[in-house]
């Protein structure tokens, strides 16, 4: 019988099931942040380090330079080192604080709160679908420049050592993207303004390299650097940072960002609509 | 003409909403203070001038905002209850503002994919309500491009389409012209004849007063009164009830009336007004009607006076209205 058929029946409406509509929501948040009307600017954003090593390709070529030799391996570490603290910071920041914020401005959130899916879900779903967006812009931004690099080098794409320097940066940029992203949705959550505590945090992970070891462990980028497979730029001055192996680092940042993304939901789930005075 | 699924009826005479002691303040301001309320199916009208507490008392019976104080049930379930509560609940809102790109079709649809609907069912859902309230035609283009009547249709459709059991609509005939204000009003009474409760607020009163089953009133926060409209109108002694009576002796019946007590010893009829033209008549204010109307019958069965005609001269929503939350006329 087709669903036509079946509501010309006076009778019951068709059979719903609230976990179909908590994976709609997630598609629905995930298809509003790549809109390209809406996600231009970090589609932008997230080419910029392809574009760094494209121009700086062709700059070479007309050298008559070999790109390769002219790109040092210590160069894409320093690229991406640009990348984290810079493309990704400032994408996610715009990317989570909107999911929250551009609602509330748009004065649309209601329609959400209005709906039968649990606030908590809600707020999971954005959590998710803010991550899967960042994934799809900034970890595959990373991978193009990474790619577009070892293309450049003339070095084999499929080869072990490639594919673990394309995994292991592009893994880098995906855990990048879960805490930040935690981080920024949980400020957008509870903060009308949430540009003075992203401009806060930002200062703290640009200035990290100058705290003492037991404050550089509270960052994001402390554990990001352990993570990235290239060697760390070397700065004239700054505390060495303690080491932290691989697997340690990548542990405390996924547990780091499930505290930061559940107290976000949970502010989320506790917010009051009255769009203007929203607490 | 698309079939509307059948309501279940509440179970018993329970209400469908019921605010016990409901207070909201925003930091040191009142949004609403002590409103006990008990809401059952049919059309119930919420009125008051801007300010009055209106838009927040739905926010609260919604969900959208928590009481300050007291407890609010909607449909056997706490408001915060999303899950239980927004199958069987529909709410307009004042907030006249949808997603960015958005168009109308798409909009009640995902809606109903938000309630967990499969796609094939809330498509065919999403065109039963966009008929219902007649924008099949429109549904296609950017909801930007609506006019204010479009964007109330396109709200109520979303809610329409997964038939809850209860409608709050906040203003909804605000904007439309007065053939669409007619036919939203017809909308209305089917819904409530199908066994649906509505609670409307409206500035828009002598529509309201046509619709609606029962009254509450607003006013500076405060529950101003509620029940039919004449009992809202009885319940506020402070204020006369005004009569136009036609009879052929209409200086005899002010002499009774002025001098006739109701039971608690108030007189049954404060203020009178003698016409000889067009017809003899009489207009008397009483802030007891139904003592007067008692003491009416006992005169005529005692002939001491004949009645023509007995009509009411403020017995409607606008006087109500102005009467409880309006200035007092000077």
């Amino acid at each position: 019988m087709s669903s036509a058929a079946r509501l010309e029946a006076p009778g019951a409406l068709p059979a719903r099931e609230p976990a179909r509509g908590a994976r709609a929501w997630v598609g629905y948040e995930l298809a509003r942040a790549l809109r390209p009307r809406r996600a231009a600017a970090l589609y932008a954003l997230a080419l910029l380090p392809a574009l760094a090593v494209g121009l700086l390709g062709w700059v070479a070529r007309l050298h008559g330079a070999e790109a390769g030799a002219m790109m040092s391996p210590g160069f894409y570490a320093s690229l991406f080192e640009l990348e984290l603290k810079t493309v990704i910071f400032l994408g996610c920041a715009w990317l989570f604080i909107q999911l929250v914020r551009g609602e509330l401005t748009g004065r649309t959130l209601h329609y959400a709160w209005l709906a039968p899916v649990r606030r908590s879900r809600l707020g999971w779903g954005k959590y998710l679908a803010g991550e899967l967006a960042a994934l799809a812009i900034f970890a595959g931004g990373t991978l193009l420049s990474r790619l577009l690099l070892l293309w450049l080098r003339g070095q084999p794409l499929l080869a072990a050592p490639a594919l673990r320097s394309l995994f292991g940066y592009a893994g880098a940029a995906a855990l990048a993207c879960l805490g930040y992203g935690a981080v920024f949705f949980l400020f957008g959550a509870c903060f009308r303004q949430a540009l003075f505590p992203a401009l806060a945090f930002y200062g703290w992970e640009q200035i990290n390299f100058l705290l003492p070891s037991w404050l550089q462990r509270c960052s994001m980028i402390y554990y990001l650097h352990a993570l990235r497979p290239g060697a760390l730029p070397q700065h004239a001055w700054g505390f060495v940072p303690p080491p932290i192996s691989i697997a340690a680092a990548a542990a405390w940042l996924l547990a780091l960002s499930g505290v930061l993304a559940g107290l976000a939901v949970r502010r989320f789930a506790r917010l009051e609509i009255y769009y203007g005075g929203e607490e | 003409m698309p079939t509307p699924a059948p309501i279940r009826p509440p179970a018993g005479d329970a209400p469908l909403i019921r605010l016990e002691s409901v207070s909201r303040f925003y930091g040191d301001v009142l949004g609403v203070n002590r409103i006990s309320l008990e809401i059952g199916a049919g059309i119930t009208s919420l009125i008051g001038p801007n300010g009055a507490g209106k838009s927040t008392l739905l926010n609260l019976i919604a969900g959208l905002i928590r009481p300050t104080r007291g407890r609010i049930t909607v449909l056997g379930h706490d408001p915060g209850d999303a899950e239980a509560l927004f199958s069987q609940l529909g709410f307009c809102t004042q907030y006249d503002s949808f997603p960015a790109g958005a168009r109308g079709r798409e909009w009640v649809r995902q809606n109903l994919r938000l309630h967990g609907y499969r796609r094939a069912d809330a498509e065919a859902l999403a065109e039963r309500a966009l008929a219902r309230v007649g924008m099949t035609e429109a549904a296609g283009r950017r909801l930007e491009s609506y006019s204010k009547g479009m964007r109330q249709r396109i709200r109520l459709a979303q809610i329409l389409a997964y038939e809850p059991r209860l409608l709050i609509l906040d203003e909804p005939l605000n904007g439309l012209d007065p053939l669409a204000r007619s036919e939203m009003a017809a909308l209305f009474r089917a819904l409530a004849g199908e066994g649906r409760g509505l609670l409307i607020s409206s500035h828009i009163l002598h529509e309201l007063e046509a619709l609606s089953d029962r009254v509450i009133l607003l006013r500076d926060g405060y529950l101003a009164g509620e029940g039919g409209i004449a009992a809202v109108r009885e319940d506020i002694r402070e204020h006369d009830l005004q009569w136009l009576i036609r009879c052929p002796r209409p200086a005899r019946l002010a002499a009774l009336g002025l001098e006739a007590r109701a039971g608690d010893g108030r007189p049954l009829c404060n203020q009178v007004r003698i016409f000889d033209r067009p017809e003899p008549a009489l207009l008397l204010a009483t802030a007891a009607p139904a003592a007067f109307f008692l003491a009416l019958n006992d005169w005529i069965a005692r002939g001491e006076i004949e009645v023509e005609t007995v009509t009411p001269a403020d017995d409607n929503l606008d006087a109500v209205y102005r009467y409880l939350v309006e200035e007092e006329p000077a």
